[in-house]
């Protein structure tokens, strides 16, 4: 294919006109088809995690426990919250650099930081949780090693999940950037 | 001076109608799926709907426009979707003044096209724009001369991917 057809093939026209009212729908971020399925996921999570808050001191006995077990739990919850809005605040600016170089190299640093800090919160988040249902509670031995070793699996396993995902995302970004070397 | 949203709202609506083709063009050669397309195109709307207010004159408005789009359409997250691979049979371009022959090739180009990888999509759009290599390395931020050699390259593996 000569030169000249790559350029003219390229320029035949499309059909896929907009009207003026499909263009101001789309300009929208309650209509952002990516952010709306991540405000929905937020939303249930503060929900569902006020709620929790709001009734855990009755429910769960948060009143027989130390003031400081509390405030681990409610900061590590709290933690969790402000970490997925901030990412919701990323998801948001895929944009961020003079020219796509620019914008590819701080999308990757950006995302490590951000994967680096979804790993370090879901520990919070867990050991949070574990330390204050399991606070209060006589193990023997046995079932103390059992129950440990098989939260200690979990988490790992959750780390390494975490990790392989972000490590996929950040490589996929580094594979455009190589690209343009 | 005033600032006036209402203004700024129909003179973008106009931008994005004189360049919807290029938009288009994009979200095609970025996504496999009509729905996925559709998802960028709109996507990419709003991006720009972002930046238009602060977007200063400094470049050419057709080159603050690729780098949006092309930065969109690489970096934005994408919805979880079903692994199926899809591909519409149907061509993708305007009834007016097309021949069957017409389309089959540009099917053909498009196919080539979409087999390249992010950068060389990116780079050999431009080019196809009739962009400059001044305004190519502007958009994407290699080097001016490296440009030239990174299209010789990209031109190559379209033809071997058309034969």
């Amino acid at each position: 294919m000569e030169e000249n057809e790559l350029k003219s093939l390229w320029k035949m026209p499309t059909p896929d006109k907009k009207t003026n009212e499909e263009i101001i729908y789309m300009l929208e971020e309650k209509h952002h088809p990516v952010l709306k399925e991540i405000r929905t996921q937020i939303t249930i999570e503060i929900v569902g995690f006020s709620a929790f808050l709001l009734c855990y001191f009755s429910a769960f006995d948060g009143a027989t426990k130390p003031f400081y077990i509390n405030l681990i739990l409610i900061f590590s919850i709290l933690a969790s919250l402000i970490h997925n809005l901030y990412g919701y605040r990323l998801s948001n600016r895929p944009v961020d650099g003079s020219d796509i170089l620019n914008s590819l190299k701080n999308g990757i640093r950006k995302t490590k930081i951000y994967g680096f800090r979804s790993i370090i919160n879901r520990l919070i988040f867990t050991s949070g949780l574990m330390l204050f249902f399991s606070y209060n509670i006589k193990f023997t031995p046995s079932k103390f090693y059992l129950l440990a070793g098989a939260i200690i699996a979990i988490t790992l396993i959750q780390i390494i999940l975490l990790n392989k995902i972000w490590k996929k995302r950040v490589q996929k970004l580094k594979e455009v950037l190589v690209g343009f070397e | 001076m005033v600032y006036n949203k209402d203004k700024d709202k129909s003179d973008f609506i106009l931008l994005i109608n004189q360049h919807s083709g290029i938009i288009h063009k994009i979200c095609r050669l970025y996504r496999d799926r009509p729905e996925d397309r559709q998802d960028l195109f709109q996507e990419i709307t709003y991006q720009l709907w972002k930046s238009y207010t602060s977007f200063k004159g400094e470049s050419k408005i057709s080159t603050w426009l690729y780098r949006i789009a092309f930065n969109t359409a690489i970096s934005a997250f994408r919805k979880k979707s079903p692994d199926l691979s899809y591909t519409s049979e149907l061509p993708d371009l305007a009834d007016e003044q097309v021949n069957d022959e017409q389309t089959a090739r540009y099917e053909k180009l498009f196919k080539a096209l979409q087999k390249l990888n992010d950068a060389d999509k990116a780079i050999i759009t431009l080019y196809l724009e009739d962009l400059s290599y001044q305004q190519i390395a502007e958009v994407s931020g290699i080097n001016e001369n490296y440009v030239g050699v990174k299209i010789n390259r990209i031109k190559t593996k379209i033809q071997s991917l058309i034969k």
